[in-house]
């Protein structure tokens, strides 16, 4: 008899799967990384598929719209079963909130996985026609912002009225981080105004904006270029000033590390002590 | 030496349940300053029924939820000797709970929603069939549940609540969605549990509900505004309620004044006389004593009537409220 748990990885993972958002966010990704115009171009002979060209355009063009699959998804995934009536017999079961919790998590982290691996990794096979390691790379930075949003689209959950008003917080937070935070606008105000070290917060704040700076230290720069003072940009020398050009990856890891665990833990410890 | 009952049968647990199967000992809950339950004490034995009985937001649902462990309160639970807090995941799995406003999952069919809960309960899928029989959903088995009627999906709730054949049955509201047939074969089903020996705890706010539960020699437990206000055998509840059955006597040709003054003379002092009646108000065993005393006296009245007092008026009278 398997554990328990699996039963609620295995509903959720199949729920997940059979919603019409996830599968319409497969085949839009799946076209966001193919681009259209990049094809017609590689077909006429005008530009040669190179990894740098897909691991830039897959950041600055997927992955903004990533979080609008965790988002709406997992902002029903508490409150939703409390709408529908049926999180009290599901709690009234023989299995622990812990349980419960973390079956919800990875039956839906899972199936966005799923989703995103087919939509991002199939353009990218065609692309490249063959596997690239470094596109593993992208791949698992996409997971890890899943994470994020799916983390924080739980504690949306946990603390809202009804589905609704989850899905209208969860937007929120989508329009913040993709929109409203926009680095190229910030970055330009905070350089001219105050020193470029204040642009340091201001990603922090950001997991999109994490992310994209680590695909960008890790994949795009070369250990050359992160040498190069020039090549850094202004946000990377005021990396480099406070944690060395060696300890820019580490600080933006342990960033996007502190983004999944924070909303992950609070939604969890949320969930477990609330009344029904 | 306490009885000891073997039941269930699919539960991992095998629990053999004392006599005592469920122990709420003094619970108060709050929500803020809102005490949804205060000082709660019930007691409920294996192999018998009991009707927890109250208006709505009384705080019967609360004390089902307390007893499932799904919310934090002050005081003691314990499940055939097993605390609530301690063994929350042991007491859920002895415990078959059908929530009140609860339903399946609609995108699941009959089967996948059985399917679902038979793997977070732990036990053999070969049981589902089993629940799909007793239900009567075979036919209906791959319909899904939003396609389903009231009273089917009541039955698919009924049929998850007893998935694992558990000793204690909790029924909060159970009749709500069901129609005459559905109240009838309810009421048989009811009958099979207890005479499996099962502890069934039945919420409602129907008091006929609750009077068909004295069918079972039930117990009535009543809560207004989170306290317990009566409980006991439904009788015992009426008589500590200090009701009293009402008997009226049509006078026929006998004279109305002297039938008062020799039922009066028998010691019965709520005696008057309503539109050609004489109405008596005495206890339940005392009627034959009355209408021995008016045939003794040579009085031969033309018919009479009893009136037993309700377990409406009972509740009116210990609450101060109607149901509802």
């Amino acid at each position: 008899m398997p554990p328990r748990i699996f039963s609620i990885i295995r509903k959720e993972f199949f729920d997940s799967l059979r919603s019409r958002w996830l599968i319409s966010f497969t085949v839009i990704t799946f076209f966001l990384v193919i681009g259209l115009p990049f094809v017609v171009a590689y077909a006429l002979g005008l530009m040669a598929p190179g990894i740098q060209t897909l691991i830039s355009g897959t950041t600055q063009v997927v992955f903004p719209f990533l979080p609008l699959i965790a988002l709406p998804i997992g902002s029903a995934a508490i409150v939703g079963e409390k709408d529908k009536h049926t999180m009290e017999l599901l709690l009234a079961q023989p299995i622990s909130r812990v349980s419960v919790y973390i079956g919800k998590f990875l039956g839906i982290f899972s199936a966005i996985i799923a989703a995103i691996t087919i939509g991002m990794g199939v353009a990218a096979l065609i692309i490249m026609e063959t596997p690239n390691p470094q596109y593993f790379m992208v791949l698992l930075l996409a997971y890890l912002l899943t994470a994020v949003f799916l983390g924080l689209a739980f504690l949306i959950s946990i603390v809202s009225k009804d589905r609704s008003m989850a899905l209208g917080i969860a937007l929120f937070f989508w329009f913040l981080f993709a929109v409203l935070i926009d680095m190229g606008f910030l970055s330009m105000i905070v350089t001219i105004a105050f020193d470029p070290v204040y642009m340091i917060p201001i990603v922090v704040a950001n997991p999109l904006e994490v992310v994209r700076q680590i695909t960008q230290y890790a994949l795009i720069m070369t250990p050359g270029m992160m040498a190069n003072p020039i090549a850094l940009g202004q946000l990377g020398l005021a990396m480099a000033k406070i944690f060395g050009a060696q300890g820019i990856l580490p600080f933006l890891y342990t960033s996007i590390t502190i983004w999944i665990l924070l909303p992950v833990i609070t939604s969890f410890v949320l969930f477990i002590r609330s009344d029904i | 030496m306490p009885r000891k009952v073997y039941i269930n049968s699919y539960s991992e647990s095998g629990v053999q349940l004392a006599e005592l199967a469920v122990d709420v000992d003094n619970i108060t809950k709050k929500y803020g300053k809102f005490k949804a339950l205060e000082d709660t004490t019930f007691k409920a034995e294996a192999g018998k029924i009991y009707a927890v009985l109250g208006p709505n937001g009384a705080g019967k649902t609360t004390m089902f939820r307390c007893m499932l462990g799904l919310l934090n309160f002050e005081g003691s639970i314990k499940i055939a000797g097993k605390d609530v807090r301690r063994h929350g995941k042991w007491v859920r799995g002895n415990i078959g709970y059908l929530p009140q406003h609860s339903a399946p999952y609609d995108d699941l069919s009959v089967e996948e929603n059985l399917k679902f809960y038979a793997g977070l309960k732990g036990i053999p899928k070969e049981r589902v069939k089993e629940t799909l029989k007793e239900i009567k959903l075979v036919r209906f088995r791959d319909r899904k549940a939003m396609a389903l009627s009231g009273g089917m999906k009541q039955r698919l709730m009924m049929g998850i609540s007893q998935l694992s054949d558990p000793p204690i049955l909790i029924l909060d509201e159970p009749t709500a969605n069901l129609d005459v047939q559905g109240q009838l074969r309810f009421r048989e089903l009811l009958s099979d549990l207890l005479g499996r020996q099962k502890c069934i705890i039945i919420s409602t706010h129907l008091l006929r509900e609750a009077h068909e539960i004295r069918l079972f020699h039930g117990n009535v437990l009543v809560i207004n505004r989170g306290k317990v206000v009566g409980s006991g055998l439904v009788d015992d509840f009426m008589k500590k309620a200090d009701l009293r059955d009402h008997l009226f006597i049509d006078v026929g040709d006998n004279d109305p004044e002297s039938m008062l003054q020799t039922i009066k003379k028998s010691g019965f002092d709520e005696v008057e006389i309503h539109k050609g009646q004489v109405v008596i108000s005495c206890e339940h065993d005392d009627k034959f004593s009355v209408l021995k005393a008016l045939s003794d006296a040579g009085f031969t009245p033309n018919s009479f009537r009893v009136e037993e007092p309700s377990l409406e008026v009972a509740f009116m009278k210990l609450t101060g409220k109607e149901i509802g």
